[in-house]
């Protein structure tokens, strides 16, 4: 049977060197292929996100038990079946940025939300000195292209009341 | 009319540096034809670069008016042994290209170019050019000097995109 089996693996801990080549070695000795995956230090945290197929079945605490001598925390979730993704549309860049305060998030994504955007990359610092200062960088889809202006208005509304700047910047794509 | 078929990395041809075209022979003459119908039969291509249909010569074919969205443009051109010899300004656009057709990538180029060139009668021409067209003639000059978009995306992890469709 040649089906692929898809999971999702994700493992954080403390910053070290070897931690990706050891999570990468159990992977490869047990047969599994890197389909997509995102790693990044968070602060002094290294995540790592994996999604990677299989032809054989495991259940989930199988595959936690292969890495129970790699030093992470790690979590399994195991798909039904191929994760599809649609990104169709039209894509825009956001970045947002102002003094820390509780809520900046959760302001502009539920905005995001209600003009039926779909967030496809949300990455988000806060800056060491004093004040500080919160960035927020998004990249967003629309699959309308005729009501840009809308909620591009209803975003900088948004902004504006939680005293933070905004930038909206259609994302050009080349076919060349 | 020969429609060619487009070299995919990690053929190892896009990888290698074209040679100058002295002269124009019938086989140069051949290549531009190849491009052109090759280009326009891919439907959604605006350029393409002679080592795409496997020919080690400097020579590319654009049509920047094949994208509905640039609105000044010099319409189809052949450029051979094409030159940047001036450039200012950077602009970053999400590039695809035809040899790698499994992602698209955020590239940073010249805004503004201009470019030396010998067109299909070999006679030498001076271009200034910005916006898409700048981006299209720099994507396809990269092809002739063995560079893929890839290996202008700044190792970050928002710059490498698996393509949405084709």
């Amino acid at each position: 049977m040649d089906r692929q089996h898809y999971y999702a693996l994700s493992f954080v801990n403390t910053d070290s060197k070897g931690i990706v080549a050891d999570t990468t070695k159990v992977l490869f000795d047990n047969g599994f292929n890197l389909a997509d995956s995102s790693s990044t230090l968070l602060q002094g945290v290294f995540s790592m996100i994996f999604i990677v197929t299989n032809d054989k079945d495991y259940k989930e605490q199988e595959i936690k038990d292969m890495f129970k001598n790699v030093r992470s925390h790690m979590e399994v979730f195991k798909f039904d079946k191929k994760p599809e993704k649609n990104d169709n549309g039209s894509h825009y860049s956001i970045s947002v940025y102002g003094a820390d305060k509780a809520g900046i998030v959760h302001a502009i994504t539920d905005e995001i939300a209600k003009n039926n955007l779909n967030i496809i990359d949300l990455q988000t610092k806060i800056t060491g000195g004093s004040p500080k200062v919160y960035i927020m960088i998004l990249e967003v889809v629309s699959d309308n292209e005729n009501n840009e202006n809308i909620w591009q208005e209803a975003l900088k509304k948004t902004a504006k009341e939680i005293n933070t700047q905004i930038n909206i910047k259609k994302i050009e794509f080349y076919e060349l | 009319m020969a429609v060619r078929e487009v070299l995919k990395y990690p053929n190892d041809i896009l990888k290698q540096d074209a040679a100058d075209v002295t002269e124009l022979t019938e086989e140069v003459k051949q290549i531009i034809q190849d491009l052109k119908d090759t280009m326009l039969d891919a439907g959604h291509s605006t350029g393409i670069a002679a080592p795409q249909i496997g020919q080690l010569k400097r020579i590319i074919t654009i049509d920047a008016s094949l994208n509905k969205k640039c609105k000044e443009n010099h319409g189809f051109m052949v450029m051979i042994n094409p030159e940047i010899i001036e450039h200012s300004g950077t602009v970053t656009s999400r590039e695809g290209c035809m040899s790698v057709p499994d992602f698209t990538g955020n590239v940073t180029r010249a805004e503004r170019i201009v470019v030396s060139y010998f067109d299909e009668n070999m006679q030498q021409n001076v271009l200034e050019t910005s916006g898409f067209e700048a981006i299209l003639i720099q994507h396809e000059t990269d092809h002739l000097n063995g560079m893929l978009f890839i290996d202008r995306v700044i190792s970050k992890r928002t710059d490498l995109f698996r393509r949405k469709k084709y």
